[in-house]
């Protein structure tokens, strides 16, 4: 049998695998560009208030940039830095230019100084051939080879071209073109000064001291000689002290002024970006929370992260006010309660409602199961952890290639994880299933909170349609032909086409209020006013606002439960087995109870394995008429909305619920009918 | 040369004073208005509303839900008076606006315009400025007498009046930081509380421009041209910010905040791309000291005060931290997008979050802190009653079903529901005293309109089969389409035909145009003349050997779309058109409008103002295809000519003549039918007063100015 498990589950962790590959396929592949539909999402002003570079960001975001199935060039960090300096020489994308310097100064930095020194060199020179070109086309214009330097100057410069009248002699050309001398000149300096600027940024407030306005080959004589004396404190080595000094320095500063005076970390940040590697690994190797926190500080330092796993006394003190408010609401909400109570109970008594006379329940009686500041604080603070932890790991993924340049191995591996595919399975076996486009908080948190509610109705629903369906299938097979049989067949059939919309109305027009009966309530699973309950009266009052959207769930799969059984039961009864039974002259309630019924039971537990994916199931429309925002209702929404994450982690669960309890019926099969065997 | 007023426009053309500004009656509704209560702290309203907000972010989502809870967390720098349409200063107590001209040599000058912007030389006072504060910030004013002495007046003793229209010397007072200028004092058009002030400057100080010095177009940064207006009016903002403004958590509101909203909106990682659109014009915005602000726009646009001082969402920045993000804008638009704030919002506004539970309700107090609040004492500004707010409490209660909804309301579970379908409230028990005596029935006009939107340019389809290209056969179509009937037999007869675009009771809508009256002849008569002939006798229309056939697509997400579309296909059938009704899924519809492969459309316009309409993304030629709003592909140089004027024009009197012009041509050339502006309908308890419904602001009602009157009043 344990074979036989191991078996199925294997089987099923490969079919799950095939359909979260088949998910992320039609999920590509569906109209729109998921990163478009993640920005309309929120601006609903038509696409064309899309511009271009939210459109590249947002698709960054989503790794759209990278292959989707086998990445054959993993970005490394030599490739990045190369790709990020072409990036900083586009010349028609000013947006893009200016994310590359953002991106080589602030996120790669230090990281990129061994790479990009060499590359001054390279472009000062290139600077001054262009200019002394330039100069010769500028002196040209003046002389016989005029119209061949207006030519050269105009494909070189096309952009700067001036505008003159046809026929405008080659004077009027040359000074034309003598007035932009300036711009052009800039344009020509404009590579080598961008990557001036982008080291002067990485060091900063290091480098050397330039004057405003320098010569290019000065400033770059300038940075080859601070080069060659701080290179040593680029150096791997060098790092590593660094590293290692800071780790083992027990303890990180409390205050601003204190960070800022102390030693280990300001060396730290000189090195910046360098450091990110074996501080990360520290983080993820640290064996206690201290050191955690030791390398999560120094990394939030030199990559210029928030997320430094501590919460200072400012944001305790946030909590703390938060508790404060929810402390005053709750005060307030009682005693609210109290006041409607008691200004419904004079209107009975026909009295006139006097405030003086309300009861108030005591602070004690308000405050009894509210959490203490503490361990509100204290949960607070652990779920602000928690999301640093994430952000790290979340940001990692990607920062990894800034800053290392990766051995066959990893490339290999990278490959694959650096895809789309790659990162969004990746993410699906630890469980993370992403940011929800709409809501903008975890998947998981959403569809816990929807499950919660979907879990109550439901379990409660089937139990309540089994329990009613099989005793009236047996009933009406037994008794077939009578008008018992004939009435419940009808009435069942009735019940089985109405829909369930129109069913939930009319509870809601018939029970819930004026001008019918008011005795259920109409919206939610419980009172708005439930918090200032007794334990016993938030429970009753939960069974209240569950019997009508109960009622109206159940209905239906009791009639359907209850027609399966009396055919199953009536295959039975047809059976020798039964007739013998009979004729050995057992009682009626042994035959039908005993050798009927878990006969007859089969079939129902076909029927049982598909509970487990319903109970997660959810009803749009139950859900929907009696405000209850479960899965249905959130699943709905989300595909509305085209919120992906969302629609994708409700495949995936509901595909491996279905799995899972087609397993369940199976092994239940074997258990129930001893001629069915595991194999 | 400023010198009219919204009286001199209102005689000039006829139009009573109502229909653009003016008192906006008080508990209108309610059978108690004539019995006067004084208003006073305390209650709770419980509002229905039908969904949750997906996040109270409405950098991030603009959802009306989000938006309607989050304006009472935040206030904006100023805000339109919602009776008088003036700038209230509001988180700025005062602020200046200048012109701005570039010279041929590069030189930028701010400072005031004198002569009209066509004239040559141009005349132009540098430094110069319109400033605007409230009355109540003056000490008084220095005038020279007709004895030629020095004479100062106060702001309310009788000779006040006589300084209107007076250069003045303004003495402020001194906390407000304004400083001593010299100039001109007007009252802003219809304004009841603020001030303007035309900075004068001695006249050896102005400039004097030949229109040669002033540079036509502007080379960018690199060099490469760029096409900017270099003679723009009211393009440059400088605002200075109430002192004693606090956050929710006890933070003072600063400048770094202003542009911390401005820099997180323009992060093209932020899911701002509904608001980025209003600050593409936006040449640069600085902070230029700690409660200073300025803003630059490279165009003229007459919503440029708008989209920075009203419209610009402020948000804390000490919770977000921008600075530990140095250098990583990616990395703080992922930390700002999900930051956890969002679902427990920090504002600076009358009420403070206090709880969510999400698919339930949600929940808002009274802040004591907040900055115009002052019970007991004088009013902070004239025109917020220090005891404002007066509800303690504000709560959003989510009921999905309308029946449900309708349910709480006669349970008083809820006291409001302002999303009412007219089955309820034409239902009888929503007629009934029983449900009178306690409830307030509310029916208001909205800036929203439905149309039928003629699709002119069909993408998958030849030039032989663009029915609607041909203004003919759209005014035949409207001609066909019974108004009136879809009006009273689809909705209950809850609304009002409308002409164009523009509202009714705005300023923009030109009462000369009529409803046209259906009249089939006069349609068959367009239809002939446009070629469409039943040549072949089979009772259909053809031209060209193409079958007059057109489908009209709807959605599923409301029922009556398909009735609408059935009135619609029995009228046109009559003369000889065929009209295939094609129900599409809501993602699939919106697709299918993008991609224009439609030829006619039911869908509704609606914006939160009246005033500020910009006809620019739906009627120009340059937003038709590439999935932009003008999705009917209307393309007329006329039509473009009078938005491009009315987006540059700052004279409002001007603005409202070229827009109605536009409202004609649009009359005249029928791009869309349009159809109908359904009333927002609404009830709420009786017990609520000061109730108010406007035409302009996120919602028609305003809680801030609610207040409740115990029982025994009643």
């Amino acid at each position: 049998m344990w074979q036989y498990l191991l078996k199925r589950l294997l089987l099923m962790a490969l079919t799950l695998f095939g359909i979260s590959v088949l998910c992320f396929l039609i999920v590509t592949m569906a109209p729109g560009d998921p990163a478009a539909m993640k920005a309309q999402a929120l601006a609903s002003g038509g696409q064309s208030n899309l511009d271009e570079q939210t459109l590249r960001k947002n698709q960054e975001l989503y790794y759209l940039d990278r292959p989707t199935f086998v990445n054959f060039e993993p970005p490394t960090r030599t490739s990045t830095v190369r790709a990020t300096l072409e990036e900083l020489d586009d010349e028609e994308n000013e947006a893009r230019r200016k994310d590359a310097l953002a991106r080589l100064k602030g996120t790669i930095g230090t990281s990129a100084l061994e790479l990009l020194i060499p590359e001054l060199g390279p472009r000062v020179a290139d600077a001054e051939a262009r200019e002394a070109k330039l100069r010769e086309h500028l002196a040209a214009l003046r002389s016989d080879g005029a119209a061949q330097a207006r030519a050269a100057l105009g494909e070189d410069y096309g952009r700067y071209e001036p505008q003159l009248p046809p026929g405008s002699d080659d004077a009027a050309w040359a000074e034309a073109w003598a007035r932009r001398e300036e711009p052009l000149q800039a344009a020509i300096e404009a590579p080598a000064r961008r990557l001036l600027e982008v080291l002067a940024g990485i060091v900063a407030p290091r480098g050397p001291k330039l004057p405003e306005g320098v010569g290019l080959a000065e400033a770059r004589d300038a940075w080859e000689t601070w080069w060659s004396e701080h290179r040593a404190e680029y150096a791997p080595e060098h790092v590593q002290q660094v590293v290692k000094a800071w780790l083992q320095k027990g303890g990180v500063p409390e205050t601003e002024e204190a960070a800022a005076a102390d030693p280990e970390l300001a060396a730290l940040v000189q090195v910046g970006q360098l450091a990110a590697p074996a501080l990360m690994e520290a983080m993820h190797d640290a064996s206690s929370e201290a050191a955690e926190r030791q390398a999560a500080f120094g990394l939030a330092a030199v990559a210029h992260k928030p997320w430094d796993l501590t919460v200072d006394a400012k944001e305790r003190q946030a909590f703390a006010q938060e508790w404060e408010t929810q402390r005053a609401a709750r005060i307030r909400g009682w005693r609210e309660a109290a006041e409607k109570q008691a200004k419904r109970a004079a209107e009975a008594a026909g009295k006139t409602y006097d405030p003086s006379q309300v009861s108030y329940p005591s602070e004690d009686a308000i405050l009894a199961g509210f959490a203490s500041q503490e361990d509100f604080v204290s949960d607070r603070v652990a779920e602000t952890l928690a999301r640093h932890r994430y952000r790290w790991d979340d940001w990692w993924y990607r920062a990894e290639e800034y800053y290392v340049d990766f051995d066959g191995g990893r490339q290999f591996t990278r490959g694959f994880a650096q895809t789309q595919f790659g990162r969004w399975f990746s993410r699906l076996i630890v469980f993370d299933l992403g940011e929800s486009y709409k809501q903008k908080r975890p998947v998981s948190e959403i569809i816990w909170d929807a499950f919660k509610k979907t879990l109550q109705l439901n379990v409660i629903a089937i139990f309540l349609a089994y329990l009613f369906a099989i005793p009236l299938g047996v009933y009406s097979s037994v008794k077939r032909g009578t008008l018992g049989d004939q009435v419940s067949t009808l009435t069942l059939f009735l019940l089985y086409s109405v829909p369930s919309f129109w069913a939930g109305a009319m509870l809601i027009l018939l029970f819930t209020g004026p001008p019918f009966l008011s005795i259920f309530p109409a919206h939610h699973l419980s009172d708005l006013n439930a918090e200032t309950f007794t334990a016993w009266g938030w429970f009753t009052d939960r069974l209240w606002h569950l019997v009508l959207p109960v009622a109206a769930l159940t209905y239906g799969q009791l009639a359907y439960i209850s027609r399966q059984m009396r055919t199953g039961m009536l295959e039975v009864l047809g059976q020798d087995y039964i007739r013998t039974a009979k004729a050995k002259g057992l009682p009626q309630s042994v035959v039908i109870g005993k050798h009927a019924l878990r006969n007859a039971l089969i079939p129902i537990l076909t029927l049982m394995g598909g509970i487990l994916p319903m109970l997660f199931a959810g009803s749009v429309i139950i859900e929907t008429i009696f405000t209850i925002d479960g899965l249905g209702k959130v699943f709905f929404d989300s595909i509305l909305s085209r919120d992906y994450p969302l629609i994708m982690a409700i495949l995936m669960i509901s595909a491996f619920l279905t799995l899972l309890g087609i397993l369940v019926s199976d092994i239940a099969y074997a258990v129930v009918d001893p001629r069915i065997e595991f194999r | 040369m400023r010198n009219w007023t919204w009286a001199l426009l209102l005689c000039a053309l006829g139009v009573s004073a109502q229909d653009l500004a003016g008192p906006v009656p008080v508990d209108a509704f309610n059978p108690d208005r004539d019995r006067p209560v004084e208003p006073r702290r305390g209650g709770t309203i419980q509002v229905r509303t039908p969904g949750d907000p997906s996040s109270i972010n409405p950098i991030c989502d603009n959802g009306v839900s989000t938006q309607d809870v989050y304006q009472y967390l935040g206030d904006s720098l100023a805000i339109r008076d919602r009776e008088t349409f003036e700038w209230l200063p509001m988180l700025a107590r005062w602020w200046k606006e200048q012109d701005v001209v570039v010279l041929a040599d590069g030189t930028r000058h701010a400072g005031r315009l004198l002569s009209e912007a066509k004239a040559d030389p141009v005349r132009f006072a540098p430094q110069a400025a319109r400033y605007t504060f409230a009355e109540c910030d003056l000490e008084a004013v220095e005038r020279v007498g007709a004895d030629g002495e020095s004479q100062r007046v106060a702001p309310g003793s009788p000779e006040f009046a006589a300084c209107w229209g007076q250069v003045v010397d303004v003495v402020p007072k001194a906390e407000t930081g304004l400083p001593r200028v010299r100039g001109t004092l007007e009252r802003p058009p219809g304004g009841r509380f603020t001030v303007w002030l035309w900075e004068e400057l001695p006249e050896d100080a102005v400039l004097s421009l030949p229109r040669s010095e002033i540079k036509r177009v502007l080379e960018g940064p690199d060099g490469a041209k760029v096409e900017v207006p270099a003679l723009r009016q009211l393009a440059e903002f400088e605002l200075h910010l109430r002192p004693g403004v606090t956050w929710h958590d006890g933070q003072p509101v600063t400048a770094a905040d202003v542009i911390f909203s401005m820099n997180t909106i323009q992060n093209p990682v932020v899911d701002a791309a509904h608001l980025r659109q209003y600050y593409v014009d936006l040449e640069r915005y600085e902070q230029v000291d700690a409660a200073t602000v300025r803003f630059a726009f490279n165009q003229q646009y007459y919503r440029a005060f708008s989209v920075i001082a009203g419209d610009l969402y402020i948000y804390p920045r000490h919770r977000y931290e921008p600075w530990k993000f140095e250098g990583d804008a990616d990395g703080f638009g992922r930390h700002f997008n999900a930051h956890p704030d969002h679902e427990q919002p920090i504002g600076c506004g009358p009420y403070r979050f206090v709880r969510w539970e999400r698919g339930t309700l949600i929940e808002l107090a009274r802040y004591d802190g907040w900055w115009a609040s002052n019970p007991g004492g004088a009013p902070v500004v004239p025109w917020i009653d220090p005891r404002m707010p007066y509800l303690d409490t504000l709560r959003w209660v989510v009921i999905n079903e309308k029946t449900a909804a309708f349910k709480a309301l006669q349970l008083e579970e809820v006291d409001a529901d302002f999303d009412l379908e007219p089955a309820i409230w034409e239902d009888e028990a929503s007629n009934a005293p029983a449900f009178t005596d306690r409830f307030v029935r509310a029916k208001v006009l909205s800036p929203l309109y439905t149309y039928i939107g003629w699709n002119a340019d069909r993408q998958d389809v030849g030039p032989e089969r663009q029915i609607f290209a041909d203004a003919r056969v759209r005014q035949a179509m409207t001609l066909l389409i019974p108004r009136e009937k879809i009006l009273r037999d689809i909705h209950r007869g809850l609304g009002e035909v409308v002409t164009g675009p523009f509202f009714s009771q705005g300023p923009f809508s030109d009462p000369e145009v009529q409803v046209r009256p259906s009249s089939v002849q006069r349609a068959q008569m367009l239809l002939d003349q446009a070629g469409w002939v039943d040549h072949d006798g089979d009772g259909i229309r053809d031209r060209g050997g193409v079958d007059f056939e057109f489908d009209y697509v709807i959605h599923n997400m409301r029922d009556y779309h398909q009735k609408v579309a059935e009135i619609i296909k029995e009228a046109v059938e009559r003369v000889g058109v065929r009209m295939n009704i094609r129900k599409l899924d809501w993602a699939v519809f919106l697709d299918t409008i993008s991609d224009q492969k439609f030829d006619a459309v039911r869908l509704a316009w609606g914006e939160p103002s009246c005033i500020e309409t910009d006809p620019f993304q739906i009627w120009h030629s340059s937003q038709a295809g590439n999935r932009g709003n003008n999705y009917v592909s209307y393309k007329n140089a006329e039509a473009d000519a009078l938005i491009m004027a009315a987006r540059r024009e700052v004279d409002p009197v001007e603005r409202q003549r070229l827009l109605r012009k536009l409202h004609r041509l649009l009359d005249r050339e029928q791009p869309y039918t349009f159809l109908l502006n359904m009333y927002t309908l609404g009830f709420y308890h009786r017990r609520f007063r000061n109730v108010r419904f406007y035409t302009i602001g996120t919602t028609a009602y305003n809680f801030r100015e609610w207040f409740e009157v115990p029982r025994e009043e009643r």
